[in-house]
C-alpha cells in the first residue's frame, strides 16, 4: 500500500503543475527552475482512498547544494511512492536524478513530461523501452493539460513491486551517466531539425552585446509600463467609477442614517473633510480603509502579477539573470537573486521566502536584507503612486531614486563587511515557452485572492488601529515620545510617528496617513522613503525572523533601522541644500 | 585545491578555459580545478570530465558564460568558468 506520493524531479519540468492536476490545489508554476521552494501538501483519491501528495522542490542530485534541495533530499529519505517527473525535452540530463532514486531502491513510477513539447522539438522516445531498461513504470504526461495523467495514477500501485525486483546499487554520477548513454542509444531518436524562432531569440537573449543588454533594459522598461498602464487603466476606467458612483452615495446614506457624529460613525466613516466624505482622507473602516484597499491598491496587484505573471511563464528570467549577474556580484549575490528581489517589488513575503534559491546563509541575509529595506512592495508603490504622484513627478522620481541608491549602497557595505565571498551563479537556462493561458490564469486569480485574503484584515486593523489611536488620545503620546527624534533627524513633524508606527501593520495604510498630514513636497519624500525603509510590515517580520533565525532576523532589522535614519537624514539634508519645499 | 579525476591525455594547444571558448565553438571538458562539492554540482547538471560542451553566447566582462551540455543550456559564473578546462574540437 502506499503511504504517500513524492513529486520529485529536476527544477522546471513542472512538478507543479503535476501537483495541481492530481489534487486540485492551486500552487504558483513558472518557467523558470526553483518556483516551488517549499513543499505543498494536497491528496489524491486512489482507489477509494486519499493518499497525501507532496509537491517537492526540483532537484538536480540528491547531495543538496541549497535549502530548497535540502528539503527535497529530506523528503524524499522519509519514505513514500515516488512520482518521478523528467522533461521529455531533455531527457538525458534528468535521467540521472532518475538512476539515482532508482540506485537507492525507492518505489519509483517515471512521468515522461512535457511530451507534446518533445514531439514537436523532434525528440521520439520509446517509452515502453525505456520502461524495459529502468525497469519501472513509465508514462508519457503533459501535466499542463492533464493529458497522460489518468495513466499515470492508474499505474501508480505497480511502482512499489518494481522497486523491490529492480534492488539497490552503488555506484558514482560517472557510471550512472555512462548508463544513461547507452539507454539513450535506445529509446531515443533525434529528428534533425533547423533552429526554432525561439530557440534563436533564447540565443539572442542571453548574448549580452549586441542584443542581450537592449533587451533586457526593454523588458524592464516594457514591464514597468504594462503594470502602470493597466493599473491606471483598471482605476479609471472600473475601479474609480464603481467607488464614486456606487460606493460612495451608499457610504452618504449611512452616514445620514447614523446622524453624521458618535462613535461608530467615526470608526466606520471617520471625519469629513470640508463637510463631505473623502475616500482618501476621512479614515473611516467603510471609507478609507475600503477605497486604499480595492481602490487604489488591488488595481495595481492585478496589473502587477499580470506582467510578472507572463515573465514567469515564458522563460525569460533566468536570461534576465544572466545579464545581471556583474551588477549583483557588486552587491555580493548573483544574477539569481533578480527573482527574488522582483518578487519582492510586489510582495516582501514571497520575495524574503524565494531567497531560499540563494545558496549561502550570507547571499540569504543579504537578499532578505536588501528586500525588506529598498524594495518597496506594490501596496506601497500604489500609494506613492496615487498620492505623491499628485503633488509632481519628480517626487516619485526622487523617492525611487534614493531606494535604488540605498540598494546599491547597503549592498556594497554588506558585502564589503560580512564574511566570506559571494558563490558564483549556476543555473540552467530553460527554452522560451509560450505561457500557457489558462495556467497563467488561474496563478494571477490565485495571487489576487491571496492578496484579498490576507491584506484585508490587515488594512481594515491598520485603519481601526489608527483610529484608536486618535480616539484614545495615544496619538499624542507616540507624538511626544517619538517627535524629537523624527524632527532631528529628518525634519518631520511629531505626528508623523504614527503613519510609522501603522506601517508596521499596512505600509499602503501608512503612505495615505502621510498624505492626510499637511506635510510639504520634502518631508513627504523624506518620511515615504523612512517609512519604506523602517519597519517591514507585520507579515514580512515574521517570515524574516522563520527565514534568516533570530540571530539574523535581529542582524537584518539593525541594519534596516541604522539604514533608514542614514539615508532619511541624507536625503532631507540633501532636499534642502537643493531648497525643496 | 584537490582536481577532479579521470582526465585523458590532453592535445595541450587546444586546451582553454571555458571563458576563452569563442562563442558557437565546441569542446570537451578535460579537467575541474576545485573541490568535491563543485564537481558534484557541476556533474549532476552534467558537467563532467568528457562532457561535450557549446558556447552559446559570449560575455561582457566578467559575465557569465553560456554553454549547452547534453541538450541543455547553462548559466556558468565567471568565476567557475575559469576553473574549467576544455579541449576545443577541430574546425571542420
Amino acid at each position: 500500500m502506499i503511504s504517500r506520493i513524492l513529486l520529485v524531479g529536476n527544477p522546471n519540468v513542472g512538478k507543479s503543475a503535476m501537483f495541481h492536476r492530481l489534487t486540485g490545489v492551486h500552487v504558483v508554476c513558472s518557467n523558470y527552475p526553483g518556483t516551488t521552494v517549499e513543499y505543498t501538501e494536497g491528496a489524491l483519491n486512489l482507489g477509494g482512498e486519499r493518499i497525501p501528495v507532496i509537491d517537492v522542490p526540483g532537484t538536480y542530485s540528491l547531495m543538496p547544494s541549497s535549502k530548497g534541495e535540502e528539503v527535497a533530499t529530506r523528503m524524499i529519505s522519509n519514505g513514500g511512492a515516488i512520482i518521478n517527473v523528467v522533461d521529455s525535452t531533455n531527457l538525458e540530463r534528468n535521467l540521472l536524478l532518475t538512476l539515482n532514486l532508482l540506485d537507492r531502491g525507492l518505489p519509483v513510477i517515471v512521468a515522461l513530461n512535457m511530451w507534446d513539447d518533445a514531439a514537436h522539438r523532434g525528440i521520439r522516445i520509446d517509452a515502453s523501452a525505456l520502461s524495459k531498461e529502468l525497469m519501472v513504470p513509465v508514462v508519457p504526461t503533459v501535466a499542463v493539460t492533464g493529458e497522460g495523467v489518468k495513466d499515470l495514477v492508474a499505474r501508480l500501485p505497480d511502482a512499489v513491486p518494481a522497486a523491490a525486483e529492480r534492488g539497490r546499487r552503488d555506484r558514482t554520477d560517472e557510471e550512472r551517466w555512462a548508463e544513461i548513454g547507452r539507454i539513450l542509444a535506445k529509446v531515443q531518436l533525434l529528428e534533425h531539425r533547423h533552429h526554432t524562432f525561439a530557440e534563436w531569440l533564447g540565443d539572442l537573449s542571453v548574448q549580452p552585446l549586441p542584443a542581450g543588454i537592449p533587451i533586457a533594459v526593454f523588458v524592464l522598461a516594457a514591464t514597468f509600463a504594462v503594470v502602470r498602464f493597466v493599473g491606471e487603466g483598471l482605476i479609471a476606467l472600473v475601479f474609480d467609477p464603481f467607488f464614486e458612483g456606487a460606493w460612495l452615495p451608499m457610504m452618504e446614506r449611512l452616514d445620514g442614517a447614523l446622524g453624521g457624529e458618535g462613535l461608530l460613525h467615526s470608526l466606520l466613516i471617520g471625519h469629513k473633510i470640508g463637510g463631505v466624505i473623502d475616500l482618501r482622507q476621512s479614515f473611516g473602516l467603510l471609507t478609507t480603509g475600503v477605497y486604499v484597499e480595492f481602490g487604489m491598491v488591488l488595481p495595481y496587484i492585478v496589473a502587477f502579477y499580470l506582467a510578472v505573471g507572463i515573465l514567469e511563464d515564458s522563460g525569460y528570467l533566468p536570461r534576465l539573470a544572466v545579464m545581471l549577474d556583474s551588477v549583483f556580484h557588486r552587491i555580493g549575490l548573483h544574477g539569481w537573486a533578480i527573482i527574488p528581489s522582483l518578487l519582492g517589488l510586489g510582495c516582501n513575503v514571497p520575495g524574503i521566502l524565494a531567497t531560499r534559491m540563494l545558496e549561502s546563509e550570507r547571499e540569504r541575509l543579504i537578499a532578505a536584507t536588501l528586500i525588506s529595506t529598498a524594495i518597496p512592495c506594490v501596496s506601497m508603490q500604489a500609494m506613492i503612486w496615487g498620492l505623491v504622484g499628485a503633488r509632481g513627478v519628480h517626487c516619485v522620481v526622487l523617492i525611487y531614486a534614493s531606494m535604488l541608491l540605498a540598494w546599491l549602497v547597503l549592498g556594497r557595505l554588506l558585502n564589503m563587511l560580512l564574511k566570506g565571498r559571494s558563490p558564483e551563479l549556476l543555473m540552467e537556462i530553460p527554452p522560451y515557452r509560450f505561457p500557457p493561458l489558462r495556467a497563467a490564469a488561474e496563478k494571477l486569480m490565485m495571487r489576487i485572492v491571496q492578496f484579498v485574503r490576507e491584506a484585508t484584515p490587515l488594512v481594515l486593523g491598520g485603519v481601526l488601529l489608527a483610529n484608536i489611536l486618535t480616539i484614545t488620545g495615544a496619538f499624542e503620546l507616540a507624538a511626544v515620545a517619538f517627535g524629537p527624534l523624527l524632527s532631528a533627524i529628518w525634519d518631520l513633524p511629531p505626528d508623523a510617528a504614527v503613519p510609522l508606527m501603522v506601517g508596521i501593520l499596512r505600509k499602503d495604510v501608512a503612505v495615505g496617513m502621510l498624505d492626510a498630514l499637511g506635510l510639504n513636497d520634502a518631508q513627504m519624500v523624506v518620511a515615504t522613503v523612512a517609512l519604506a525603509m523602517t519597519f517591514p510590515c507585520a507579515a514580512s517580520f515574521v517570515v524574516m525572523l522563520r527565514e534568516l533565525g533570530w540571530k539574523g532576523f535581529l542582524k537584518s532589522v539593525g541594519i534596516m533601522i541604522a539604514t533608514a535614519m542614514c539615508a532619511g537624514a541624507a536625503l532631507n539634508f540633501s532636499l534642502k541644500a537643493a531648497g525643496m519645499q | 585545491m584537490q582536481n577532479c579525476k579521470g582526465a585523458p591525455k590532453p592535445n595541450a594547444d587546444r586546451l582553454v578555459l571555458l571563458n576563452e571558448l569563442q562563442p558557437g565553438r565546441a569542446g570537451v571538458i578535460i579537467e575541474i580545478i576545485g573541490g568535491r562539492g563543485i564537481c558534484n554540482k557541476l556533474q549532476a547538471m552534467g558537467l563532467y570530465i568528457g562532457s561535450r560542451v557549446r558556447r552559446v553566447a559570449g560575455a561582457l566582462g566578467r559575465g557569465p558564460v553560456v554553454v549547452e551540455a547534453h541538450g541543455a543550456q547553462f548559466a556558468v559564473g565567471f568565476g567557475m568558468a575559469n576553473k574549467i578546462i576544455v579541449e576545443t574540437e577541430n574546425d571542420k
